[in-house]
């Protein structure tokens, strides 16, 4: 680092991004995990028969061979196949509920803290009401009346419902933003309310908002997978979190069939550990104190 | 803390409760599928001989759990009963009242997502704490575990529970495979029958335990590293005061004020949070009454559990708005 203080130096975007991770070996490690399981799938979609997901299409309860790299469970399914067909299927239900999420928080936190008065109260009280109902109630109730079983519904529904805490902190932040110097300037130099929001405010949150997207993104698979691990996912979808009920069901475990709760649960523990050392490499940048530390 | 604030605050409290269980209340009942056909179907599925469906069998039910009543007049009659504090029968254990049903599962989950909550917290916190205050060559040890701590702390403490019950009571048979107790006998009170609990509860506690602990670790230690960067630390510190007196009155005390809020909602969450832990170690605790209540759709036990919910999660709530002024001076509730 041996730049004089007052010459900016124009970098493009891309080697700033490049710059960024380079210092930032969590968020690389995260980004790269997160990368493996998406070749993974990639490389599975291309190369793996995956024919071999239907009942009865393999030998039954076999371990990890050359044939089947993953073993077999006991009706007859080869693991690998059913990981490759499930792990797109899990991620996007974590991606949806991440987007939903963070979207609905941040508008209605922005709203809150910006407005205030009865559209805080009323922000307040419809949080403070799906903070206290179990979401898993909510959640079978809400999927029976759209009996469609599909992915992306479990994902927009667990979104829906999970936006309360991103409320909470983006009020808190817009709260003691708003009376900032700079907003103040802008607004005595006649800056409308969406200027303020988009232009003045928004920016010092992305990075923010960028780890609590990684955290929301984490918290909806993570729901997801509780939730098929009981048995209430969606119909009909193999998603990871199925692949481990099955598991449980048939009594893999006593029966000493580690390949088969075993595969799902390392393919799940990559993609949360990608997405928890993302969302620290992110926090990293969001809090500068962070970075000085280590 | 005015008393306008805390008259607003308990009205709040009670919009909320009340909206809560109107939810749970109508949401059930709004939704496709009857309880008791759906019971009888379930019987008649397992083999057994529920008769003809049409022969006015199922009204008569209907009837004694009024459930052939318009909507409205359910709500109401709701409302009349839980203020006589009746909450009625169950429909899956028919007689039994579900109070009962309620009274002999909730110990189960109290006893160990609690213990679990706050021994994991205490280690969490302790363990971040460390990872910056340690002395010199400690320090760099304890750097070292970090990986595993994140590793850890990124399984579903319910995977981890399956992975647990694989090596520690399956391969080498050291506790139980599941369940609260010893099959078929009730537990007494007696030192060997504490032991037996605690055997039982080892593993779901330990999977809890190590997940959460790594969270409260991480959270902590960037928390402390935040806090040394305000003035006040670096006051002390130039004022020369005694590195850890700086560090255990600013640093720590600061620090923990986030994680007492996270630690006081957690342990709001745990009626309703325990269902995952309890139907992998097949515990005998609320979160598998729930989650049966739920499939097959008994009311009146949905509604006392959720009612039980709403008002525990709610009570903490209200706690963490009061306890947090006292905590820290610089919240002041605004007057209007």
């Amino acid at each position: 680092m041996e730049q004089s203080s007052n010459e900016i130096p124009s970098v493009s975007l891309t080697r700033r991004f490049f710059r960024l991770l380079a210092g930032n070996i969590l968020l690389l490690l995260g980004l790269a995990l997160l990368g493996a399981v998406v070749a993974f799938t990639v490389l599975g979609y291309l190369f793996v028969d995956l024919e071999l997901a239907r009942l009865n299409s393999a030998p039954i309860s076999e371990p990890p061979s050359w044939e089947h790299w993953f073993g077999t469970d006991a009706v007859g399914r080869s693991i690998l196949a059913l990981l490759v067909i499930g792990t797109p299927k899990t991620l996007l239900i974590g991606l949806l509920a991440g987007v939903c999420g963070i979207t609905i928080g941040t508008c209605l936190g922005f709203f809150a803290g910006y407005v205030r008065g009865w559209a805080d109260t009323v922000i307040r009280i419809i949080s403070d009401v799906l903070f206290v109902i179990p979401i898993l109630f909510l959640l079978v109730f809400i999927i029976e009346y759209f009996p469609v079983g599909a992915v992306w519904i479990m994902g927009i529904v667990i979104g829906v419902l999970s936006w309360m805490g991103t409320a909470r902190t983006v009020r808190a932040q817009v709260l003691t933003l708003r009376e900032r110097a700079f907003v103040n300037m802008a607004r005595a130099s006649g800056a409308g309310t969406w200027r303020i929001i988009f232009v003045e405010l928004m920016p010092n949150l992305t990075s923010y908002l960028a780890a609590s997207f990684v955290q929301a993104v984490s918290g909806g698979i993570l729901f997801s997978i509780g939730l098929e691990v009981l048995g209430l996912g969606p119909a009909n979808s193999q998603t990871l979190g199925w692949s481990i009920w099955w598991a449980n069901d048939y009594g893999a475990v006593l029966r000493g069939f580690w390949w088969w709760w075993g595969s799902p649960v390392v393919i799940i523990v990559i993609i949360f550990l990608g997405l928890f050392m993302t969302s620290l490499g992110l926090d990293r940048i969001a809090n500068p104190r962070l970075r000085a530390a280590s | 803390m005015s008393v306008t604030y805390l008259l607003k605050r308990v009205g709040l409290f009670l919009l909320v409760v009340w909206l809560g269980v109107t939810i749970n209340f109508f949401l059930p009942r709004l939704a496709p599928g009857d309880p008791i056909q759906e019971y009888l179907g379930q019987l008649a599925q397992q083999g057994m001989f529920v008769g003809d469906p049409s022969a006015g069998f199922v009204e008569e039910y209907r009837a004694k759990f009024g459930l052939d009543k318009p909507l409205w007049q359910q709500y109401v009659n709701y409302w009349i009963d839980v203020s006589q504090f009746k909450f009625g029968l169950s429909v899956v254990d028919y007689p039994v009242e579900v109070t009962r049903v309620v009274r002999a599962a909730l110990p189960w989950t109290l006893g160990l997502l609690t213990t679990a909550t706050l021994i994991g917290f205490v280690l969490g916190t302790l363990f971040g704490a460390l990872l910056v205050a340690a002395p010199g060559g400690w320090k760099r040890l304890l750097a070292w575990t970090m990986p595993i701590v994140m590793v850890v702390h990124s399984i579903p403490y319910f995977l981890l529970g399956i992975v647990f019950i694989a090596l520690f009571a399956f391969t080498w048979a050291l506790f139980p495979l599941g369940g609260g107790y010893t099959l078929g006998e009730s537990p007494e009170f007696s030192l060997n029958g504490l032991f037996t609990i605690v055997k039982h509860a080892f593993l779901p506690a330990l999977s809890l335990v190590a997940v959460a602990a790594g969270g409260w670790a991480i959270v902590m230690r960037s928390m402390i590293v935040i806090v040394q960067g305000e003035d006040y630390v670096q006051m002390s510190r130039a004022m020369g005061l005694k590195p850890w007196r700086v560090f255990y009155t600013y640093q720590v005390r600061n620090a923990l004020l986030p994680q007492i809020t996270f630690l006081a909602l957690s342990l709001g969450f745990i009626v309703s949070g325990s269902a995952l832990v309890e139907v992998v170690f097949v515990y005998p605790g609320i979160g598998t009454v729930l989650l049966d209540a739920i499939t097959v759709k008994d009311l009146p036990l949905l509604q006392l559990i959720l009612l039980v919910v709403i008002i525990v999660v709610t009570l903490f709530l209200i706690l963490l708005d009061i306890i947090y002024p006292i905590l820290d001076p610089r919240i002041r509730h605004e007057t209007d």
